[in-house]
């Protein structure tokens, strides 16, 4: 029995360790950003609020704020308008090129991302409109169309087929079909989807650097640039408030949603009890 | 029984928004790419159309050779230390009743979603004389004086790793949540030792998965940017760096480019040669 | 309520026809159980009538009018499904007033529509619940309910009962069967369970191979088969193989019988049902001087007791053929025979079918 104690005891120590090193940054970080005086220590030196209220005073920091929070929004929306139509019709129509459709929504996430942003790059260069705020949009669409793709690919799995049967037997259109059941038994799926997009739109540098890195200044883009200049506790507090909203956004679908499933488990109701 | 049917050409309509948002913005951009690297780059803008093959040929110089080597070699480590830890990470989470899982994924999903820039930024400043652990340990009594650890090649590695080691978790994750528990306990019943069965049941069952963690950190960190310059010496910048730095301050987007399709082919002769190695021990196991 | 007309109807999946020319006339008001093993082709030909499948040719009548390209949502039909589908974002009164609600009726008209349907069904005062709420016989009843809200001219249903225990299902089955009897709306059902169709069918069609067997009243397909597969698959039956001698005899293992209209000559498949048999011992037999040519004679190797009734299972010169009797009426109201114990198969002509083989 000692044994087998033991064991459990070494599998918590090495979770442990491992789960220690993933949030000692975020720690040290979070330490940082209350620093009282405009220099980094750890442990802080005093307790002061004062940088996190700078982001939205510095009208640079807000600014960026703003550009990021804009483009994360509606390139996590043009995802999903892409990815919808998509996956709905790998759902509904069986094609020989299915293979080809979903890599093709897949492929832009799965590329290194500097070959897909040099690509992007040369795109919008050729176009002559690098630089403008609209190519960060659909740049950062584009590459994270595949979150979307993937969550409501699952989505769809999900729905057994015999619902759909069910509904137009009782005398439904197909439109009637996809706005009674299909969309919202979706929707989970949908949210799930462009909120994966927003949060990873929202800490993505290279992409955003490379088409318009030098006319519009995302949050990621401002805190490398500042750091040339030196680190300060603003930067700190900015990293915090996105460690807290990817864990309030991935914290809400776990608790509303069955994260497990999304990420490729069984879903809870076909899973064996233990 | 298929409810799906086959579909006429006007069922085809839904799919003409995202087909075409998807060739318009990413089959050409590449398309572009893969044509701007055989071109010749113009002073002061961005590319003339004539074809050369001098984009490729700088590559075959000693000072490219050494970075494609230290950036495949770096990426390679990081892969091998993602999954050897995250392989056993992963299974051991799979055991978990489902709302400690959901909490571990909760916060890999955070860890995942950090820019790189705040993950360098993070790491630096753990890593620093300032603000660093090495504190922590001179608190202890450990270390006599406050040291910096970055940059240097093992902060960049750790970096790294910290980037990918997510992503590793959530590639394996489905592979081991739908793992039969009861394969394990027949092999218990079996006779074999809990680490035995480990070794022979899950790590076979899971062969292909560790080896698409392997492939997918790879090429991951092979695409990793910022990090070299936070956490690294400019003599551990990677392949990756030097193509923006073409691409973006040398304004070179031909000699970029072509490092770019260079770097996919190197990835995709190593996933390819991985593949095959795999599936020629499936064939000789079968 | 209404007249249903299958005309030739076949539908291929690749290769094989999963409906090989069915044509099958229901009447009015009429409960038909489409019946027979996996993979025969029933839930397709069911599917066919819904409009969820197109046929490659053949036509569909509903009260003599062509309806075999109109959509299934145009059908005003009612179907169960295997797996019930009922919508799970939905509550169960939102279930049932679906078919309402697609239609346009109002609010006041589906709460009165869903009441009523709730008491036909036996679960008023469930309106307001969720699917998970509800037990699996509830969720069948509501599955039942939602089906028939808008008074459906057909009445279809896919295996509803295949997930429910015995006992439930067989409750449900007799109260299905009193249901449709009320509403007189023509049914079709699909089940494999020879024991449901012949608890709830006016009449049953047997498919096997995507072809119909056999259409005929539950009696009238137990008692004379119209081919050795009926035999096999309705119920119990024992298959002897045998000569035909002319005259009517066969000549079988273990004896000789009388069967006037058997063929001339040939090989043949005799098909008797167990209850048909009576057992007697060897001697008494001959004592009774019974003629040597209407039994088998063979050796009890196994006797089944289950209280209701006795199974006695007989080799005759290799062949096994088994009998099942009440308790009483076997060996004679004796006790059942013991195994081992030399017996005489007495094999009535009236319960036997013979087909060549």
């Amino acid at each position: 029995m000692s044994g087998r104690r033991g064991q459990a005891l070494g599998v918590r120590l090495f979770m442990g360790a491992i789960g220690l090193v993933l949030a000692a940054p975020l720690v040290v970080i979070a330490g940082v950003s209350v620093n009282a005086s405009r220099t980094l220590y750890f442990p802080p030196q005093g307790f002061s609020l004062t940088w996190y209220g700078e982001i939205l005073r510095d009208a640079g920091w807000s600014g960026a704020l703003a550009n990021s929070l804009s483009v994360a929004l509606l390139s996590a929306s043009l995802a999903v308008s892409i990815a919808l139509p998509l996956t709905w019709f790998l759902w509904r129509w069986r094609v020989r090129w299915a293979g080809l459709l979903y890599t093709l929504g897949v492929a832009p996430f799965v590329l290194p991302p500097v070959i897909s942003a040099l690509g992007f790059l040369a795109f919008w260069a050729t176009l002559g409109l690098y630089g403008d705020y609209l190519t960060v949009v659909f740049s950062h669409a584009i590459f994270f169309v595949t979150l979307p793709v993937v969550t409501l690919s699952i989505g769809f799995q999900s729905i057994d087929r015999q619902l759909v049967e069910a509904a137009t037997v009782a005398g439904a259109t197909p439109a009637q079909v996809l706005r009674s059941v299909v969309l919202p038994l979706l929707r989970p799926y949908i949210v799930c989807g462009f909120a994966f997009a927003f949060v990873l739109s929202l800490n993505e540098y290279i992409v955003a650097y490379m088409v318009a890195g030098f006319t519009v200044e995302t949050l990621p883009i401002k805190i490398f640039n500042a750091l040339r200049y030196g680190y300060t506790p603003v930067m700190a507090a900015i990293a915090v408030a996105f460690v807290a909203v990817a864990l309030l956004v991935f914290g809400a679908i776990g608790r509303f949603g069955d994260l497990p499933r999304l990420l490729g488990a069984l879903g809870a109701d076909e899973e064996k009890s233990p | 029984m298929s409810a799906a049917r086959t579909p006429g050409a006007r069922q085809h309509l839904p799919l003409l928004y995202p087909v075409g948002m998807l060739t318009v913005f990413f089959v050409v951009p590449f398309a572009i790419m893969l044509a701007v690297s055989f071109f010749q780059r113009v002073q002061g803008g961005f590319y003339e159309p004539v074809a050369t093959l001098a984009n490729y040929e700088r590559f075959f110089s000693l000072f490219f050779a050494n970075v494609l080597g230290f950036s495949l070699g770096l990426s390679a480590l990081a892969a091998a230390i993602c999954v050897g830890l995250g392989f056993p990470f992963t299974y051991f989470l799979t055991r978990l009743a489902r709302r400690r899982q959901v909490a571990w994924l909760v916060f890999l999903l955070s860890v995942l979603s950090l820019s790189e820039v705040i993950v360098g930024f993070a790491w630096s400043t753990l890593l620093s004389r300032s603000a660093g652990v090495s504190n922590l340990l001179v608190a202890l009594g450990l270390l006599g004086e406050a040291e910096s650890w970055s940059p240097g090649f093992a902060a960049l590695l750790l970096g790294m790793c910290y980037l990918a080691f997510p992503y590793t978790v959530l590639l394996l994750y489905p592979t081991l949540a739908r793992l039969d528990r009861e394969l394990v306990e027949a092999a218990t019943t079996l006779g074999a030792s809990p680490l035995r069965a480990f070794v022979t049941v899950v790590l076979g069952v899971a062969r292909n998965a560790i080896l698409s963690g392997l492939i997918l950190a790879f090429v991951f960190t092979l695409g990793i940017y910022l990090l070299p310059q936070l956490l690294g010496r400019p003599e551990h910048w990677t392949l990756s760096v030097m193509i923006t730095d073409q691409a973006v301050f040398q304004s070179n987007l031909p000699f970029g480019a072509a490092m770019a399709i260079f770097l996919m082919l190197v990835s995709l002769a190593l996933i390819a040669l991985t593949l095959l190695l795999g599936r020629g021990r499936d064939r000789s196991a079968a | 309520m209404s007249q249903l007309e299958l005309r030739s109807l076949v539908k291929r999946f690749g290769a094989t026809a999963a409906v090989d020319e069915v044509s099958l006339s229901v009447p009015e008001g009429e409960f038909v159980c489409l019946l027979g093993p996996s993979g025969c082709g029933k839930t397709t030909l069911l599917r066919l009538v819904a409009g969820l499948e197109e046929p490659d040719s053949g036509s569909l009548l509903l009260d003599g009018t062509d309806i075999t390209g109109l959509p299934a949502h145009r059908r005003g039909f009612g179907m169960v499904f295997q797996s019930l589908a009922l919508f799970p974002h939905m509550t169960v009164a939102q279930n049932i007033a679906y078919a309402l609600s697609i239609r346009g009726a109002s609010k006041a008209d589906q709460r009165r529509r869903v009441e009523e349907l709730l008491r036909l069904v036996q679960l008023p005062d469930l309106a307001g619940r969720q699917l998970g709420q509800l037990s699996g016989g509830q969720r069948q009843r509501v599955a039942i309910a939602r089906a028939l809200a808008v008074d459906p001219r057909l009445f279809l249903l896919d295996e509803p009962m295949s997930a429910l225990d015995a006992k439930l299902r067989e409750a449900l089955q007799l109260e299905l069967r009193l249901l449709q009897r009320r509403l007189g709306v023509t049914t079709l059902l699909v089940t494999h369970d020879q024991l449901e169709a012949m608890t709830m069918a006016d009449r049953i069609v047997v498919m096997d191979g995507g072809r119909v067997q056999q259409v005929g009243s539950p009696l009238e397909i137990y008692r004379r088969p119209a081919s050795v597969f009926v035999a096999d698959f309705i119920g119990a039956s024992n298959l002897l193989e045998g000569r035909a001698r002319g005259e009517g005899r066969i000549e079988l293992p273990g004896g000789t019988i009388t069967v006037p209209d058997a063929p001339a000559s040939g090989a043949v498949t005799l098909c008797v049902r167990p209850e048909s048999l009576r057992l007697v011992a060897a001697d008494k037999g001959a004592e009774n001087g019974g003629a040597a040519g209407d039994g088998l004679s063979g050796e009890v190797v196994f006797v089944r007791d289950v209280g209701q009734t006795v199974e006695t299972h007989v080799d005759c010169a290799g062949q096994r053929v088994i009998a099942v009797a009440v308790p009483d009426s076997v060996s004679d109201g004796g006790a059942p025979f013991a195994q081992g114990a030399a017996v005489r198969v007495e094999v009535p002509a009236a319960g036997c079918r013979v087909f060549p083989a």
